[in-house]
């Protein structure tokens, strides 16, 4: 969606036409979707946070101030979303959960067998072969077309780290039988 | 070999519910008229905020900044009467004028009936600090303090988090505990190399000045957060000073950036009386300035350790070895 229709909808949102959040769930429920996943995931969690999340548009029409890109504020909101839910639920599970998948992540990885390929696996099992924040890495290059500095602003870290964890990925995903980016 | 990026858009496609019900179901209606009652105020203009921010707006400034003002108070530790002494300098700080002046500024804020005010920015929603208490702000924060009162020394634990209602800044926090009274504490805010833009301190309305001004009893934890934007590389430096209870001196100095392992010894050292006791902001601060100082000399792989060490959580300590781990490799 460009940015002037975006603009538009969200001033057709603040006089209450439901049409205008319809096309803007059309264009993005699927990004929005699969990015709270990939913080979150759990299937039920993204669903019930995307619920929230085109609410929070809903209801927040007058926040956004054109001209700065919607792509990045709505990416913006939803990971606040999904990291506010995750600190509510216990604050400590996104930590331990990168933790632990970087752990088994080591383990895997480290194994003489590394470069051995994994097999033809379908995208959803490659995609749970990456860390989550190499899942949100991926899925905001790919289905959000950011580049790499546009991330790193969102993510609040260096941008090598987000190329070197981009970079794992793409090294975890060929193995899972897909080329590389 | 398949092609990821056309795989992916596939399974993005197919693997998503249809939660336009849902939506639907649960949206209130909205008349025009909604819209035309919120009244946008232009957010007032500072020297100390950058450029890229100049465009935030408040709905209702008032409300916010005393809604922080009484946020910050709550946050405080109510303080412990011990002795004739102390209680005779709790009570002088009570009636101080910057006491009557917190105190006019609750009021304020209890009488305050405007509607909740609301940050806005160029590119990204955000919450209104009064959304959010205290409790919830400061529970961001994966710190871990000793509640049992035994530390010998005063000390000072600073963390970091993404502020929620402005994802371009981040919160500071500074956990003070007393090891052994100590009074007119003073902190400062300050950016590396002395300049103090882009500081914020929720619980005062001047950006550079005091921030917190009482008496520590020994076993006591204060906490103070600072807001500070995310933009500049360097790190936040908070300066603390503290002086004798007895002669109620304070000495103040701005911060600099003197050097991680530097700020994590004085981290660790008792508290000088009438002396500047500089402090650092952990995590992604105290990254970007190990990245800085990488190839200058003193920066071992040992005061990489230490500086792992002092960070005291596995989670976080893990998170920089990571994140300088992919910074090394660049």
């Amino acid at each position: 969606m460009e940015n002037s229709r975006f603009e538009e909808c969200m001033n057709r949102i603040r006089n209450g036409d439901r049409e205008a959040l319809k096309e803007i769930y059309e264009s993005y429920h699927e990004y929005i979707y699969h990015l709270l996943l990939s913080i979150t995931g759990n299937h039920a969690d993204a669903e019930d946070l995307s619920v929230d999340f085109f609410l929070k548009l809903w209801n927040s029409g007058d926040r956004y101030v054109p001209g700065n890109g919607h792509k990045r504020w709505i990416t913006v909101i939803a990971r606040n979303l999904a990291l506010d839910f995750l600190r509510r639920k216990n604050r400590e599970i996104p930590y331990e959960s990168e933790q632990l998948a970087q752990e088994a992540d080591r383990k895997t990885w480290n194994d003489p067998g590394y470069d051995e390929a994994l097999g033809d696996l379908s995208v959803k099992q490659a995609m749970e072969v990456l860390t989550p924040s190499e899942r949100e890495i991926v899925h905001m290059k790919i289905a959000g077309d950011f580049t790499f500095r546009d991330i790193a602003d969102i993510l609040k870290i260096p941008m090598g780290t987000v190329t070197w964890r981009y970079r794992q990925a793409i090294g975890k995903l060929r193995r899972c039988g897909y080329e590389a980016l | 070999m398949k092609h990821f990026e056309d795989e992916y858009n596939q399974y993005m496609h197919c693997e998503t519910p249809d939660f336009w019900d849902r939506i639907e179901k649960a949206l209130p209606e909205k008349s025009p008229e909604q819209a035309v009652q919120e009244k946008i105020l232009e957010f007032p203009q500072k020297d100390t905020y950058r450029k890229g921010v100049s465009r935030r707006r408040i709905l209702t400034g008032t409300a916010a900044a005393a809604a922080g003002i009484c946020i910050i108070l709550t946050a405080s530790v109510t303080m412990k009467i011990r002795n004739d002494s102390e209680k005779s300098a709790a009570d002088a700080f009570r009636s101080s004028e910057k006491a009557k002046e917190f105190e006019a500024e609750m009021e304020a804020a209890a009488e305050e009936s405007a509607p909740e005010s609301v940050y806005i920015s160029d590119d990204a929603l955000m919450f209104a600090p009064s959304e959010y208490s205290i409790d919830a702000a400061i529970n961001r924060f994966p710190y871990t303090v000793s509640a049992d009162g035994s530390a010998e020394q005063a000390a000072i634990i600073t963390e970091t988090a993404v502020c929620p209602w402005n994802p371009d800044h981040t919160l500071i926090l500074a956990l003070i505990t007393g090891g052994e009274a100590v009074s007119d504490i003073t902190l400062k805010a300050d950016l590396a190399g002395g300049s103090s833009g882009g500081i914020r301190c929720l619980n005062l309305e001047d950006p550079e000045g005091t921030v917190y001004q009482t008496v520590l009893y020994p076993g006591e934890t204060k906490a103070v957060l600072f807001e500070q934007e995310m933009a500049a590389a360097e790190p936040a430096s908070l300066s603390f000073s503290a002086s004798d209870h007895e002669t109620g001196e304070a000495e103040e100095s701005s911060g600099d950036a003197a050097g991680v392992q530097t700020n994590l010894q004085q981290e660790s050292r008792p508290v000088q009386e009438a002396g500047d006791n500089m402090i650092q902001a952990s995590a992604a601060c105290e990254l970007a300035l190990l990245q800085k100082n990488e190839a200058e000399p003193g920066m071992s792989g040992d005061n990489v350790m230490s500086l792992l060490e002092n960070l005291s959580k596995g989670n976080e300590a893990r998170e920089t070895l990571v994140e300088m781990a992919g910074s090394f490799m660049e």
